[in-house]
């Protein structure tokens, strides 16, 4: 069965399911009070005084949903939603205050707890494949290319992601090292996604999107966990969670978790078939205590340790004839930790704050080659909210971050010179929301301010407003301006690469030396957006945007000169640097929705559009090629519940052809199918990338001459226990 | 960072428009069917608040022990809903399904009835304040699970609330009422609760 044919039934199955229930049912209108009723609001502490629809409340049809809410355990009850997530969907990352999307300046999507329970996904890359207008590429096992709104590279440095506060990115590179960003999936509350610039609060870096990965209260993951299953690439994965109370104000949890994971799939004409050097595994433990003294104060103490191996394939650049290269089959011992702390207070009901310390230490030494690079990173952010007048709600904070890491080089290859570096970043940001017009019309002004050790002092404005015209309806607009502010790698690298583009009969090498001059890249963003939730069973937003780059980095390849390799044979050496030499712009928009066209299913789904212009400069050749980012990228989620105590979810998701690296465009489905035997126990059989018996999602060999891996259809199988 | 792009350095300039073009109507068709579609066939919005308090009551017949039913396994626990009330349709269809760990009768009550013998009584937010607070005065509270919804009702002398919290529906329990109740709650519902003194 083709995928399109595919495809198209599970289109016509969604439309006749939706028909059915649809035209059978009585038209309710209730537009009127489904705003007002505050069930939904997300900080009232006991529901209003009246009940709401009391008079047509009665339920009129039996359905299977009914009876398994009956069936869930006391644990199970407190996690569900009582209302269907939509416009009250709540954001914290947009003004880092509790707001709702529907209240949003920004190109905001949530991926709900539910939702992340239901993907199959067992990675956070695979879940940000779910977000609309994400380009989520894996090029082996355990490393991905992910960004949005354009960029993608194995080494994207334009998305600013964290978890719980805590800023996951490295300052190597100013990229992310996904394959240690993994936590309980099951102790995920939300994760929240802005594409688009979120530097006016987050800071350099946070130029494309931020991704805010919030886990939930040990309060709320009370009890035990279990879950363990395997499968054709999921060799076998186990987890588990305790969570419980110290005492009436203190409650914890710890968790710990393992998995091993095969390889991607090499063609057998590749040195490294048929055994491919991408497997990886992994283990990790942490633990998060929540202390609430008071009603208003929340104290949460949180940790994390992980230690496990990533493997890889590498092509080095090589001192001997014929090729000039060395294959090694490699192992990056990877190992890190962090703990946090973090107390917030509820002053009254406007204003609030809240202060942060956390220290984060990763390790990578690679165990086929000599290169390693250990980081310690100190963090501590506070931010402040209050009302000013009636109309002004003030949000300012400040932060100081220490980091500190050393890289061990290994020669004629890669390193950074210093070898040892430490360097200070300040930075503070303030932020006024006006309510011009009430529950109408909104306007918020802000900016940050950094100081930051290779360019100094930075600034990073925003201007955005909301209108509501009714409440069933936003339009947003924003104009900001965002740095991606240079990394290790800009100012400090020391690269050598085989370099096969000019004729002669001599082997090439390029050696790209960093630039301490780099300069930040810039970037204005202009932004507008419109949310419908026509009504309440159907929800769909559509944001447009016109990003327009400044002083983006470029090759700068300089005149070759005579040299030797390491080896004493003779070679052409190219010495390449990094400028600020190019502008370009893209424009593209995101469309996304999700409609219950049942009680007990719903569909929902995103397709994203863009196109990127550079503007050429003389001698600079571009990092990021025009063509790294596909054109359509679309997904289509069909969740549901064939039978009692069974849940059922298909996904079809297609990513258009990427340019360079060239790489076809594909188009698969991930389907997941789960039981729930008693109170404690739920089976699940998932299978992923169906369709398509191994695909590729980035190129075959990246920067750092690592190969890639095609994706290969899998299947896995397990079991969950709570109680 | 993207050193290996400088050995195919040739743009990436072909466009397959005549495909692009046909996927963009496609879309736009499908962005209207959701536009248009999305009004004609809606519902009411699924509010599955009582849905899970009902869960809940349903539960506690599990993790509560009564001192009358202790050794009775046979007798059915009763619940007793005031009226005005929107929970008591769903409290039937939990009775009915398989899950009820034992039998269980629902009596709908009238504010100004006298104090019926149930084993849960359940006061919905729709019974004015003053009233519930009357009812729970002149109660004998011996072996009554008094369930209210309602801010205040734990201090009035009742023993368990619900709450609703960022969307969820969470419990309160006065532990020490409970006690006096001579009701034994279980750890399991104690760790899922906010403990109110």
């Amino acid at each position: 069965m083709s995928p399109w044919t595919a495809c198209a039934i599970a289109a016509l199955a969604g439309l006749l399911g939706s028909l059915v229930p649809g035209s059978s049912r009585p038209q309710m209108v209730a537009f009127a009070d489904w705003n007002s009723s505050e069930i939904a609001a997300p900080s009232s502490s006991t529901t209003p005084e009246n009940p709401p629809n009391l008079d047509n409340h009665l339920p009129t049809t039996q359905n299977q949903g009914d009876y398994d809410i009956f069936k869930l355990d006391v644990e199970q009850l407190t996690q569900l939603d009582v209302v269907a997530p939509s416009f009250q969907t709540e954001v914290t990352t947009v003004t880092r205050q509790e707001s709702n999307v529907g209240h949003s300046p920004a190109a905001v999507y949530v991926i709900t707890s539910e939702m992340i329970r239901r993907s199959g996904a067992r990675t956070i890359p695979d879940l940000l494949r779910l977000v609309p207008g994400f380009h989520v590429a894996r090029m082996d096992a355990n490393k991905w290319a992910i960004s949005c709104r354009g960029f993608t590279d194995r080494f994207a440095d334009k998305l600013l992601v964290q978890i719980d506060g805590r800023t996951v990115y490295t300052p190597l590179f100013s990229g992310v090292y996904w394959d240690v960003q993994d936590l309980l999936l099951e102790d995920i509350e939300r994760i929240e996604v802005i594409r688009g610039p979120g530097a006016s609060v987050w800071g350099a870096n946070a130029v494309n999107g931020v991704v805010n990965i919030i886990t939930k209260n040990s309060s709320n993951t009370q009890g035990t966990f279990f879950q363990a299953g395997a499968g054709t690439e999921e060799k076998g994965f186990a987890e588990a969670r305790y969570g419980g109370k110290i005492n009436d104000q203190t409650t914890f949890r710890i968790y710990g978790k393992w998995f091993e994971r095969d390889g991607g799939y090499l063609p057998p004409t590749s040195s490294f078939a048929p055994n491919e050097p991408d497997d990886w595994r992994q283990a990790r433990t942490g633990f998060r205590i929540d202390h609430t003294p008071t009603q208003d104060d929340l104290i949460t103490l949180q940790g994390d340790y992980y230690n496990g191996y990533s493997g890889e394939g590498a092509r080095l650049p090589g001192s001997f004839p014929p090729t000039f290269r060395v294959a090694i089959r490699d192992d990056v011992h990877v190992e890190g930790g962090n703990i946090l702390w973090r107390w917030s207070r509820q002053v009254d009901e406007n204003s609030n704050w809240a202060i942060q310390i956390y220290y984060d230490r990763t390790e990578r030494h690679n165990t086929g080659f000599l290169y390693a690079d250990d980081r310690d990173i100190f963090d501590i952010d506070f931010q402040h909210s209050f009302p000013l007048g009636d109309r002004h709600a003030i949000t300012w904070g400040f932060g100081y971050r220490y980091t500190e890491d050393f890289v061990n080089p290994q020669p004629w290859y890669l390193g950074f010179n210093p070898a040892k570096r430490a360097d200070d970043l300040f930075s503070y940001f303030i932020q006024d929301e006006m309510e011009v017009i009430d529950e109408r019309l909104f306007f918020l002004v802000g900016s940050k301010f950094e100081h930051n050790d290779y360019t100094g002092f930075e600034y990073q404005p925003t201007g955005r407003v909301v209108w509501r015209p009714n409440p069933r309806t936003a339009f947003w607009g924003a104009i900001s301006r965002a740095v991606r502010s240079p990394s290790r790698a800009d100012s400090d690298l020391e690269l050598v690469l085989l370099y096969d583009i000019l004729p002669g009969p001599l082997p090439q090498f390029a050696v790209v030396q960093g630039n301490p001059h780099f300069k930040s890249e810039s970037l204005l963003s202009y932004e507008i957006g419109l949310r419908r939730q026509p009504v309440k069973t159907f929800y769909w937003d559509l944001s447009v945007f016109y990003n327009d780059y400044d002083d983006l980095r470029g090759y700068l390849p300089l005149t070759p000169i005579g040299g030797s390799t390491p080896g004493g044979w003779p070679a052409v050496i190219v010495p390449v640097t990094w400028t600020n030499g190019t502008r370009a712009q893209t424009y593209g928009f995101e469309w996304s929705g999700s409609w219950e066209f049942s009680e007990t299913w719903s569909v929902r789904g995103g397709y994203s559009f863009i196109r990127l212009n550079i503007e050429p400069a003389p001698n600079v050749i571009l990092a990021a090629e025009e063509g790294g980012t596909p054109r359509n990228i679309y997904f289509i989620w069909l969740t549901g519940q064939p039978w009692k105590t069974w849940q059922m979810d298909m996904i079809l998701r297609y990513v258009d052809n990427v340019g360079s690296p060239n790489v076809p465009r594909y188009l698969v489905a991930d389907i997941r199918l789960a039981r729930q035997l008693s109170k404690y126990a739920e089976v699940f059989v998932v299978g992923r990338n169906l369709f398509d018996s191994a695909h590729w999602e980035w190129s075959q060999q990246d920067s750092l001459a690592v190969i890639g891996t095609e994706v290969q259809s899998e299947v896995y199988g397990g079991i969950t226990l709570r109680y | 960072m993207d050193p290996a792009n400088l050995r195919h350095d040739t743009p990436q300039t072909v466009v397959q428009w005549g495909t692009g073009l046909l996927r963009h109507h496609m879309c736009a068709a499908v962005f209207l069917l959701f536009v248009v579609s999305g009004p004609a066939y809606s519902q009411e919005l699924i509010n599955r608040e009582y849905l899970i308090k009902a869960a809940f009551l349903i539960n506690f017949a599990r993790y509560i022990e009564w001192p009358d039913l202790a050794n009775e396994s046979d007798a059915p626990l009763i619940i007793g809903v005031y009226q005005p009330d929107p929970i008591s349709p769903y409290l039937r269809q939990a009775i009915q399904s398989d899950a009820a760990p034992r039998t269980i009768q629902l009596r709908i009550l009238n504010p100004d009835d006298p104090a019926p013998r149930c084993h849960i009584l359940y006061f919905p937010r729709g019974v004015p304040a003053e009233v519930q607070r009357n009812i729970l005065q002149t109660i004998p509270v011996k072996g009554v699970l008094l369930v209210g919804e309602t801010e205040g009702f734990l201090e009035w002398g009742g023993t368990i609330n619900f709450v609703i919290v960022e969307n969820k529906v969470r419990l309160e329990i006065n532990a020490s009422q409970a006690q006096v109740q001579g009701l034994k709650i279980s750890s399991k519902l104690i760790q899922i609760a906010r403990l109110v003194r």
